[in-house]
């Protein structure tokens, strides 16, 4: 970009042939914005909204941050839950750095000592900041800013930037619309989702960024309409105007100077404020004239959707653990459904007391948003196998996925809700073991007992194999048969046959007794001397014959059953592996 | 028995099961712009005859009961229902042991993919069967057509709570539920009872010094309990083997299966 040189004339005005002939950034941020609306998300008292929102019955009381050490807890102080304050001793000196508004009613302030804040209000709650909550509460605040708008940036964590640019028809209800209205629908809605995080906001919407972070620093929901900035402005204290580097001890240099207001800066000339008072103090003055940047800086970032819970205690029952999982997915599941996103699957990391680390991923059926269903596939899991020690941290990661689509064919009949079948898969697997609960086929090998159990998705299915020739109605005049249905028997079960000459005559073994009446056989079957030959069956702790050499009969006894009946040529036994049924 | 089957005319199936579109009405549960009631919402085997006795198949939302003897066909019917289900729907079956075949499965033209099966372990004593638990929890999901619970080595009549609550589970998820057993177990939940005794089981040879074959076995089926009407109407109908594939051995196809002077009476 070209920029003239400034050459400052004698008079003070500038030569016409040295007038720059290309604007600043911030000017030509603002010429671009045009008319552009900027809302700021802001959380008060960031620190400690971020433990709220993880601890909800912290939400009326006096509680007061310190970042002093944390207390180790007294031993074999271990709870259900996280609820109390933690049973270590702070020392009486430690400094507070953050008080929740309820305890800074009671006259507590940040700066104080422990000793000072207990002695005005004694049942004031002292903890530790806890930035694992802190991340997460500011990515959830983010996923708020994106729900409304891809155009966001951040601040502070805690504050979030929205370009609104576009998006009012989305909250237009009537044709022509008042856009006073229109905003406060919107910082409505913003508010609204941001408490869905568990979260309390205050939104600013103005024509710039400083401005609607002065807004928002406001409290509440507050509009600065368009060409009313200078209204708004005058009366605002200077110490509100701590804007980063902008600022720096200027506030208190002017308060010297008899300025209280950034009306009383915004009358005096600008010429002269920056000639005194350098950069900062011409973007001060700017700042009180109304004018801001409105370029809304939007970064790529990666999306990361993460819950963590740092206890006081640990935590050895599967009950407490389970409430406190649910309270995180409950969250989680709020931020992907602003995203128009599902759980996918779940990533469970456990610190435990003992200093281990406990990870575990559950995949779910079907992409999901019910916490209810994800927390019954969390609990399974746990029951299952349940972790070492009691649990310090928690730490809960889902992968967002596309939900399922909902529409279904019109002349398709309705399948089993993914989610739901999912969870009631992972309690069957519970129940009878995770091998015996899916999709049952034929495995990949020669012996006739190989199966192996898949996956079920019946949503995935593809249309149906071609049907057997027997299946369903037959031609030729045959509308009576069916195909012929095996029952295996599994392991298949050493028999006893007499036999004369080659066809047996009598069965006998523990299921099935009785005198043979017809049979067809023998078949021979043999295979996998390959796999012998390489000895990797010996290397087992059983070794197992790799090769096998069966002669298989079809036996119809005295009983009425017709069986499966095979020799084997390795054991020199008889076994029954199926009946015909 | 053959007399006695025949003095009973089996009533022929609705009007909406002759025509040629069966399949819209089954899935939309509309016909001819009547919305069907629960009594014409049935599950067919495709098995013609027995589709004819029972008019149209079981019905859906209820509880049916195949029982029978070892070799009586039961297996072999309850796949041919479930292979009608998997065309377009999911089905499960659900089995108290480990005796599910694949090469059954496909062999019946049943779609594996769509097929959930569960192989639930022995109850300990004196404790419901896991597998009537499993039933409910899939009953709850809903979307399947056809849900088989395979009690075959059950004796014991199931607790009527525990029939009525399977049955209650059924008509609300809209499926069809079949529970194969060794006699009557669901009781009066029970909304269809069928018996199947093996008759027969047929031996053959393609030539007189040529090696037996087995061809499968000739099954009497009897309505013994239908709320609906029609008990003691029977009818006799083939299980016959299919193609080997695991051996590559050809057996003998339906249109081909000819019985032969070796049939054995196996009952």
């Amino acid at each position: 970009m070209y920029r003239g040189r400034f050459i400052p004339a004698s008079d003070g005005s500038l030569p016409a042939a040295v007038q720059p002939t290309e604007l600043t950034a911030d000017e030509a941020d603002a010429r671009r914005a045009g008319g552009r609306r900027i809302a700021c998300v802001l959380i008060a008292d960031f620190p400690i909204a971020a433990l709220v929102r993880t601890n909800p019955e912290w939400r009326e009381r006096p509680l007061a941050l310190t970042r002093q050490a944390r207390p180790r807890p007294a031993r074999g102080g271990t709870a259900a839950t996280s609820s109390k304050e933690p049973a270590g001793q702070w020392t009486p000196y430690g400094e507070l750095s953050h008080v929740a508004p309820v305890a800074a009613a009671m006259g507590v302030r940040a700066g104080m000592t422990i000793a000072q804040g207990r002695a005005l209000l004694p049942e004031l709650i002292v903890t530790h900041p806890s930035p694992a909550a802190e991340e997460a509460a500011r990515a959830a605040l983010i996923d708020v800013a994106w729900s409304f708008s891809p155009v966001i940036e951040e601040r502070a964590p805690g504050c979030v930037w929205i370009d609104l640019s576009g998006t009012e028809g989305l909250y237009r209800q009537e044709p022509y619309a008042a856009a006073t209205a229109l905003e406060q629908r919107i910082a409505e809605a913003i508010a609204r989702r941001v408490r869905g995080i568990g979260l309390e906001a205050a939104v600013g919407i103005a024509s710039s960024k400083e401005l609607a972070y002065l807004a928002a620093r406001c409290g509440g929901l507050r509009l600065v309409a368009n060409g009313r900035e200078r209204e708004f402005l005058d009366w605002m204290p200077l110490e509100l105007t701590e804007l980063g580097t902008a600022s720096g001890g200027l506030p208190d240099w002017l308060k010297r100077m008899g300025l209280r207001r950034l009306g009383d800066l915004a009358r005096l000339d600008p010429h002269a404020v920056g000639t005194r008072m350098g950069a900062a103090g011409v973007a001060l003055a700017r700042l009180a004239r109304g004018e801001g940047s409105a370029l809304v800086r939007a970064r790529p970032r990666p999306e990361d959707f993460t819950e963590a819970l740092e206890l006081e205690y640990g935590i050895e029952q599967l009950e407490a653990l389970t409430f406190l999982l649910r309270a995180m997915l409950d969250r989680l599941c709020a931020r992907l459904a602003l995203r128009g996103l599902a759980v996918g699957g779940l990533t469970l990391g456990l610190g435990l007391a003992d200093g281990g680390r406990d990870e575990r991923r559950i995949t779910a059926a079907a992409p999901t948003t019910e916490s209810a269903a994800l927390l019954t596939l969390l609990r399974l899991n746990l029951e299952a196998r349940g972790p070492a020690a009691a649990v310090e941290t928690l730490r809960l990661t889902a992968e967002a996925r596309q939900p399922r689509p909902l529409v279904n064919d019109l002349f398709q009949p309705p399948a089993p809700a993914a989610d739901r079948l999912g969870v009631v898969i992972a309690r069957i697997a519970a129940l009878c073991g995770p091998d015996r609960v899916g999709t049952l086929l034929a495995a990949d090998s020669y012996r006739p007992e190989a199966v192996r159990v898949g996956a079920f998705a019946p949503s995935a299915a593809g249309a149906a194999p071609p049907q057997s020739t027997l299946a369903g109605k037959t031609p030729a005049g045959k509308p009576d048969v069916a195909p012929i249905a095996l029952r295996a028997v599994r392991p298949a079960e050493e028999v006893e046959v007499l036999c004369l000459g080659e066809r047996p005559q009598f069965v006998r073994g523990k299921r099935v007794c009785a005198r043979v009446i017809s049979s067809a056989g023998p078949w021979r079957r043999q295979g996998e001397w390959w796999s012998a030959a390489t000895g990797e069956e010996q290397a087992g702790p059983v070794a197992r014959p790799a090769a096998y050499a069966r002669d298989y009969y079809e036996l119809a006894l005295a009983d009425g059953g017709v069986y499966r009946v095979y020799y084997d040529h390795q054991r020199g036994q008889w076994f029954v592996d199926g009946v015909y049924d | 028995m053959d007399a006695a089957l025949q003095t009973r005319e089996p009533p022929g199936p609705p009007p909406i099961y002759r025509s040629a579109g069966r399949r819209l009405p089954e899935v939309s549960g509309v016909f001819h712009g009547r919305e069907l009631t629960r009594k014409e919402r049935r599950l067919a085997c495709g098995i013609e005859v027995i589709d004819r006795l029972l008019a149209g198949g079981i019905l859906r939302g209820r509880l049916s009961e195949l029982v029978g003897a070892v070799s009586g066909g039961k297996t072999s019917l309850a796949m041919a229902f479930a292979a009608q289900a998997t065309q377009r729907e999911a089905a499960a079956w659900i089995e108290t042991g480990n005796s599910l075949d694949p090469l059954s499965l496909t062999a019946s033209g049943i779609n594996p993919a769509r097929m959930l099966w569960v192989a639930c372990p022995a109850p300990s004593h004196g404790r419901t069967l896991p597998a009537l638990k499993v039933a409910e929890w899939l009953l709850g999901v809903g979307g399947f057509g056809l849900v088989v619970l395979d009690l075959a080595g059950e004796q014991r009549l199931l607790p009527i709570g525990v029939s009525l609550r399977i049955a209650r589970a059924a008509e609300a998820s809209g499926a069809a539920v079949m529970v194969l057993a060794e006699r009557r177990v669901c009781g009066a939940p029970a909304a269809l009872t069928l018996s199947l005794t093996g008759r027969q089981a047929r031996f053959s040879r393609s030539a007189p010094q040529a090696p037996a074959l087995f061809d499968g076995i000739e099954v009497e089926l009897t309505v013994r309990h239908n709320k609906l009407g029609g008990v003691g109407a029977g009818v006799r109908w083939s299980a016959v083997t299919a193609w080997d594939s695991r051996s590559g051995r050809a057996r003998r196809s339906a249109a081909a299966a000819e019985p032969r002077p070796l049939a054995v009476d196996a009952g």
